[in-house]
């Protein structure tokens, strides 16, 4: 259990296996625009997640295909897609709306589960999202939603703030009021035309930079710095937890969070409080060895930390040139979705595949997601 | 409304003593004077647009207090050169000294935005000087032209989004440059041809350099002898890292400054500064001094946020944790 947090594991998916796979390609670790081979490490990419409103998986790695598995991680069918995918939504059928090219012609496809084109309409779009059964487009000029069945959009809806997030039927956003320069929470609820809105103090202003989901009471989900918290529109800061990064061996789930100078690391009933700072978990080895890595900048590849099961140092230096074989690697918030529960679920790159890590936060399950037959 | 009686405006500490009009000792009305300060705080309150009705409606008995950009050198963040509100510049000598220019025929006039960018970047100069200096029409002019420079290469980037590709460089293609994926660095120290404006191949700082290029805001003769000496830095040193550095340090003509997006009162950067991600080797993109949805806007060359290799409008708030730094550092570039 991590700091508010359980962790599990839904499912490792592995590399590059055409039925039950998903393939992701190499790539340099850090990315920078000044690459100097002996400070570059060698990567996974990142895989994309999507969930469904009935709990399913949608994987998007660097093949040409959408990969879905239902709500325990089993893969269910798999849809060819094309082109630069800037963003998917999927239903539980297997059906996938995207938004492909944003280059130059953005487009936003339907396509069906074996990937024939349903419909196709062209626009400014950045972001598709659905909530219960309907869905939505966000871009310039605003946020419109869209019919499912013909692509037809309707009118811009009155909603304020950033890219707005899906939950319990509603968008969710962060707004930002330039005259009093103060950040807060947007609710729009497209089924009722109402708005419910807060502006946040000194205290929102920090949390709510970077939002990356909601959950079915359409409380917005945000990252600061490894540590997470739901923000409803009633103001309140729900700190739940911190991660900052995330191991899998054999099945079994640890995590890491910085507190103070000391790393925590916690998985598997064991908890380790190692003296030091900045770095994060990224694998635990069959002898429990637990290796830290952080530093990584333009100038360094880094310090890659060994720590006995007991805790002491074993060994430190920069770490190995294939760091995808030892190495776990946690995407960016931005990458990470929440459910209807409010389940946060994170795709982990692990060296034997993707693995589907869900935290769940304390707290009460909020019952059937709207849209939902059961 | 905000409007205070004289003695009372002279009582406050930012309100400079010299600025305070003084009662008429004739007997007559005493008018009520609006201090900056107090324009800044209406603003802040009631919005641009009320405060730009009052300035053009003053009645007779109001009386609006001018001020000068040095009166805001102060140590209040908020009157740093990006936070400072249109209505507060607007009433300043320097920005009615700007649109007095006009018309300045033959020459190019001077539009509104330039007279305010040239009067924020003005006002930096001011506060980042280690002592005060003399604003005459040199000076004007000079900042002017800085404003001009930093908007036609602004706008220039903004003009490539969804164009160019991105490639990163490396010290084996310095040292070799023929053999570089970077058009840009090919141009530069092999004699290769101008990158393609559509298609080049160019890393972060190299997109930022050729648009300022193109705009005519620098020359290639001083790029490439940027690139030359940041060149001969590394080889002499034999530290990799001593070519983006040395590029760093020739890149910056103002102090360092950090933006923080989670400190409400954090410095902005301005239009046509650099924003750097940890170092200039990491990652560096152009400032468009826009806000977006309360995020600070820029013009990018990298893959982040989205994979996209192409040039993209994004926000530091987006580029931030790609880069895994927590604050961005910005200053002006030398043209």
């Amino acid at each position: 259990m991590t700091e508010g947090f359980t962790a599990e594991l839904v499912a490792v998916v592995p590399w590059d296996d055409e039925h039950t796979g998903v393939t992701s390609s190499f790539t340099d670790h850090p990315a920078h625009s000044w690459r100097v081979p002996e400070h570059t490490r060698r990567a996974r990419s990142p895989v994309r997640l999507r969930l469904d409103r009935d709990g399913g998986f949608h994987l998007l790695g660097d093949d040409p295909s959408v990969l879905h598995l239902d709500g325990t991680g089993t893969p269910v069918g798999r849809t060819p897609v094309a082109g630069r995918i800037l963003d998917y939504v999927c239903d539980p059928a297997g059906g996938v709306v995207l938004i492909e090219g944003a280059d130059d012609e953005p487009r936003l496809r339907a396509l069906a589960g074996d990937g024939s084109e349903r419909w196709s309409v062209g626009g400014r779009f950045t972001k598709v999202l659905a909530t219960g059964d309907r869905l939505y487009v966000h871009g310039d000029p605003g946020t419109l939603e869209v019919d499912p069945t013909t692509g037809a959009a309707g009118p811009i809806l009155p909603v304020r703030g950033g890219e707005p997030f899906g939950g319990g039927g509603k968008l969710v956003s962060v707004t930002f009021d330039d005259a009093s320069q103060r950040r807060g929470v947007a609710v729009f609820d497209p089924a009722t035309g109402e708005s419910t809105e807060f502006t946040g103090g000194a205290d929102h202003y920090p949390w709510l930079v970077d939002p990356f989901g909601a959950d079915g009471r359409a409380r917005l989900f945000v990252w600061w710095d490894g540590r997470i918290a739901r923000v409803p529109v009633t103001g309140e800061i729900d700190a739940l937890g911190a991660v900052d990064g995330i191991a899998v061996r054999d099945r079994t789930v640890f995590t890491s969070h910085g507190a103070g100078e000391h790393v925590v690391v916690q998985g598997n009933g064991m908890q380790a409080r190692l003296p030091v700072a900045g770095l994060r978990l990224v694998g635990v080895d069959a002898d429990s060895r637990v290796y830290l890595l952080g530093g990584e900048g333009p100038g360094s590849a880094g310090e890659l930390r060994v720590y006995a099961a007991d805790g002491h140092l074993e060994s430190s230096g920069p770490p190995p040139e294939d760091l995808a074989a030892i190495g776990s690697r946690m995407p960016v918030h931005t990458a990470w979705q929440v459910d209807h529960e409010g389940r946060v679920t994170i795709p982990v790159g692990t060296p034997g595949g993707v693995a589907l890590v869900r935290l769940r936060s304390a707290g009460t399950p909020i019952g059937s997601p709207p849209g939902r037959t059961t | 409304m905000d409007v205070e009686a004289p003695e009372r405006a002279r009582s406050r500490p930012d309100a400079s003593p010299r600025e305070v009009r003084r009662p008429a000792d004739d007997g007559g009305p005493v008018p009520l004077v609006l201090s900056p300060a107090m324009m800044v705080r209406l603003q802040r309150s009631a919005g641009n647009a009320v405060v730009g009705t009052l300035v053009t409606r003053l009645p007779a008995a109001v009386a609006l207090q001018r001020a000068k950009l040095e009166d805001y050198v102060d140590n209040d963040p908020m009157h740093d050169a990006s936070r400072m509100t249109d209505a507060a510049i607007e009433a300043t000598d320097e920005y009615k000294a700007y649109l007095a220019m006009n018309p300045p025929v033959p020459l190019r006039p001077v539009l509104a935005e330039e007279a305010m960018q040239a009067c924020r970047l003005l006002l930096r100069n001011l506060r980042q000087a280690p002592g005060p200096f003399t604003v005459g029409t040199a000076e004007l002019e000079h900042f002017l032209d800085l404003a001009r420079g930093r908007g036609a290469a602004t706008t220039t980037a903004e003009a490539t989004v969804g164009k160019q590709n991105w490639v990163a460089v490396t010290p084996g293609d310095v040292s070799t440059p023929g053999a570089a994926d970077s058009d840009f660095l090919r141009w530069m120290l092999a004699g290769g041809n101008q990158p393609n404006v559509a298609t080049g191949k160019l890393n972060c700082w190299e997109m930022v350099l050729f648009s300022a290029y193109r705009a005519g805001s620098v020359s290639e003769k001083t790029m490439r002898d940027l690139y030359t000496t940041a060149r001969d830095a590394m080889t002499s040193s034999g530290d990799v890292m001593a070519f983006p550095r040395t590029l760093e340090r020739s890149l910056a003509s103002s102090a360092v400054q950090t933006y923080d997006p989670r400190k409400p009162d954090s410095a902005r950067p301005l239009r046509g500064d650099l924003v750097i991600f940890d170092e200039l080797a990491g990652h560096v993109a152009l400032a468009t001094g826009r806000m977006t949805g309360g995020r600070v806007e820029v013009i990018s060359h990298w893959p982040p946020p989205d994979g996209s290799h192409k040039v993209k409008t994004t926000t530091i708030e987006d580029l931030l944790p790609e880069a895994g730094v927590r604050v961005a550092k910005f200053w002006g570039p030398p043209w």
